[in-house]
């Protein structure tokens, strides 16, 4: 990196997009069910009141404390704010019954806290390797890392493989409608004006996955959000850090080579983390009755693979998991082009990024320290006024882009049809991958193509095939599993 | 000489229609056999234009997408997943779905956000809500600032013609 680029990434980290993503990530990880995705979705509408940079340092800051606040209500009131934060209930809860509630959001606060400064430096050391990696990418090669990476997302992220299969598929057909990117030929729009672009990405991502948890916090009677965590201080001892130090480690290597396998990020690795580290532990009995290693361990990996998730998002243009699938839509609407050439043309905005999440990670640390006891509080809000919050927020958000009545009525229906997904067992994240990949996957197949003369045969390189044999693998698992069920 | 019925089918419970639709629901077969349905339709209409002599790039994806698509969902309509959810529940989603349509086809085209959104409000607190006047007087809150802070792109009131935008 130049001098001047060192200059510019200096110019563009902006504290005050810091501190807001980090603190609307607090918010959105404390509500159950919403999740980093359904959030990140949520304020996608702000990306048109930033520049590109200030957009990437909010969501991305937004990002890492609400996968770190997802545990604050795992601990709470055992319900984890996010899936990934499933495994945190166990011993966090059993601390917590136990009268040391301050120092269960402690060990998840530090954990969550050293493996966001650990994956943010291998995030700095690989970025830029992985994109000039990227570089010797062809469009045929493009085309099957994209297909790879939806076939892994939609197969090993579901329980349901051959349903997640369908969803992924049916998001790559979905994003078919509109102006053909390359003839500008009209496909299945209807002659609907509204179409002509595509089927709009706010309304579609704020709907599928928004709305359906808006229904259900609406609907549902949470009787445990009611809590007296006190205000005990969040902190650890010197002996009680260096004791849980070695499983911190452990949780955040893991985290951070999951993570950039496509699939394999989501609530997974912070099981094989809290396996892994009762394995590694001599006080293996003391697991779900309040060890300190069964809130260090999924904590550590959940922030780690945070980071690594970005990685394969930033330097290739391709997502591991649904959010950064939906930060992928961020850039993407935010003018942006990821993959190699951001690296090559504004190589100072994945910079500030980075460098913006050392500081969000900080000022994590710090409103952690302090105000971890006020964030309990705000689980006092009756949910159905979250809910309706919700609800405006989307139909407002959605509109607000094209000041299209199109777009809410749309987010409406996408939500009613997520609903019905989630329940059924099919997966609206896939659909979102697919929908998003859509584009990337359709367009570098018809480069292939024409630079091969229309040749199919003529398309694959070594590479090309690997990967598309690595998809038949993935697919075929998946189905057979489903056959298996 | 009396005739024994026992091959003849018992009668149906009232309601048992709706029951099993609500089971297909769950099983995933409607929503799978929606997406059969939209699959032989896209594939159909990408393979005439290609036989139509449109480039076959522009309709290469829809094509073989729409067919995949309508391959698999037949798939899951034969190896439905279980799941359910109590009656009640079901009806109060149901419920608020439906007010949440009405509100997005009906009352924003005809009333405009701020109208819309104050009927919406008091709504949902007056049927979900075990704390009323707080869930109300919170999402009438939350209204007008959204109003005060986005009204530079809201047409109100009574925005009709956007219908027609």
């Amino acid at each position: 990196m130049t001098a001047e680029t060192l200059h510019k990434v200096f110019g563009l980290i902006s504290p005050f997009y810091i501190v807001a993503g980090t603190l609307a990530g607090y918010l959105v990880g404390l509500i159950p069910g919403l999740g980093p995705a359904a959030g990140i979705t949520l304020l996608l509408p702000l990306t048109y009141y930033m520049t590109p940079a200030e957009a990437l340092i909010f969501y991305a800051s937004l990002y890492q404390s609400a996968e770190y606040s997802g545990s604050i209500t795992a601990i709470a009131i055992a319900t984890p704010g996010a899936p990934n934060a499933a495994a945190t209930v166990l011993d966090g809860f059993a601390m917590n019954r136990e009268g040391k509630i301050g120092k269960a959001f402690a060990y998840s606060l530090w954990s969550a806290v050293f493996a966001s400064f650990a994956g943010t430096c291998g995030m700095i050391l690989l970025a830029e390797p992985m994109a000039r990696l990227a570089l010797y990418f062809g469009p045929s090669e493009y085309a099957a890392l994209g297909i790879f990476g939806l076939s892994s997302v939609s197969i090993l992220s579901s329980d349901y493989p051959l349903r997640g299969l369908l969803s992924a598929i049916l998001g790559l057909m979905i994003s078919t409608v509109g102006l053909d990117l390359i003839s500008g030929a009209q496909r299945f729009t209807f002659g609907v004006p509204s179409l002509f672009d595509g089927l709009p990405l706010v309304a579609l991502l704020t709907g599928l996955f928004a709305l359906p948890e808006a229904v259900v916090l609406l609907t549902e009677k949470h009787a445990g959000l009611r809590t007296g965590g006190g205000n005990q201080t969040v902190w650890l001892r010197w002996a009680e850090f260096t004791a849980v130090f070695p499983t911190m480690l452990m949780g955040t290597a893991l985290g951070f080579i999951m993570g950039l396998i496509p699939g394999l990020a989501g609530s997974v690795p912070p099981w094989i983390s809290y396996n892994l580290a009762r394995l590694m532990s001599r006080e293996r009995e003391r697991f779900g009755k309040g060890a300190p290693g069964g809130i260090v361990a999924p904590e550590a990996t959940n922030a780690a693979v945070m980071h690594s998730t970005l990685l394969p998002a930033f330097s290739f243009g391709i997502p591991g998991t649904p959010t950064s699938a939906v930060i992928l839509g961020a850039m993407m609407l935010a003018g942006l082009t990821p993959g190699p050439m951001l690296f090559a043309e504004h190589p100072e905005i994945p910079y500030a990024v980075f460098v913006s999440l050392f500081l969000a990670t900080a000022f994590l640390w710090i409103v952690g320290l302090v105000a971890t006891n006020m964030w309990v509080r705000i689980l006092a809000v009756p949910p159905e006024l979250l809910a309706i919050g919700v609800m405006l927020f989307v139909v407002i958000g959605s509109y607000l882009p094209r000041t299209d009545l199109f777009d809410p009525q749309l987010a409406v229906v996408a939500g009613i049809v997520g609903y019905v997904m989630k329940k059924s067992h099919f997966s609206a994240p896939a659909l979102v991958v697919g929908f998003i990949l859509g584009p990337i996957i359709e367009t570098n197949i018809r480069r292939a193509l024409l630079l091969s003369g229309g040749s199919i045969i003529g398309v694959p390189g070594a590479l090309t095939g690997i990967l598309l044999v690595l998809s038949l693998v993935v697919m075929a698992f998946g189905v057979r599993q489903s056959l298996r069920r | 000489m009396s005739v024994s019925n026992r091959n003849s089918t018992p009668p149906r419970a009232p309601g048992a229609a709706v029951e099993e639709l609500i089971a297909a629901v769950w099983a995933g077969r409607i929503f799978a056999g929606l997406c059969t349905a939209a699959g032989i339709y896209v594939a159909a209409v990408s393979l005439h234009n290609i036989l139509a002599g449109q480039a076959t790039g522009v309709w290469l994806l829809p094509c073989a997408t729409g067919s995949l698509v309508a391959v698999l969902s037949i798939c899951v309509v034969f190896a439905p997943a279980g799941g359910a959810i109590p009656r009640r529940i079901l009806g109060q989603r149901a419920l608020a779905m439906t007010v949440l349509a009405a509100y997005a086809f009906v009352l924003l085209p005809l009333l405009g956000f701020l109208t819309g959104s104050v009927l919406l409000v008091l709504t949902l607190a007056m049927l979900y809500a075990s704390n009323r006047v707080v869930v109300a007087a919170g999402g009438l809150a939350i209204a007008f600032a959204m109003w005060a802070l986005f009204a530079y792109a809201l047409v109100e009131p009574l925005p009709v013609g956007l219908l027609w935008r």
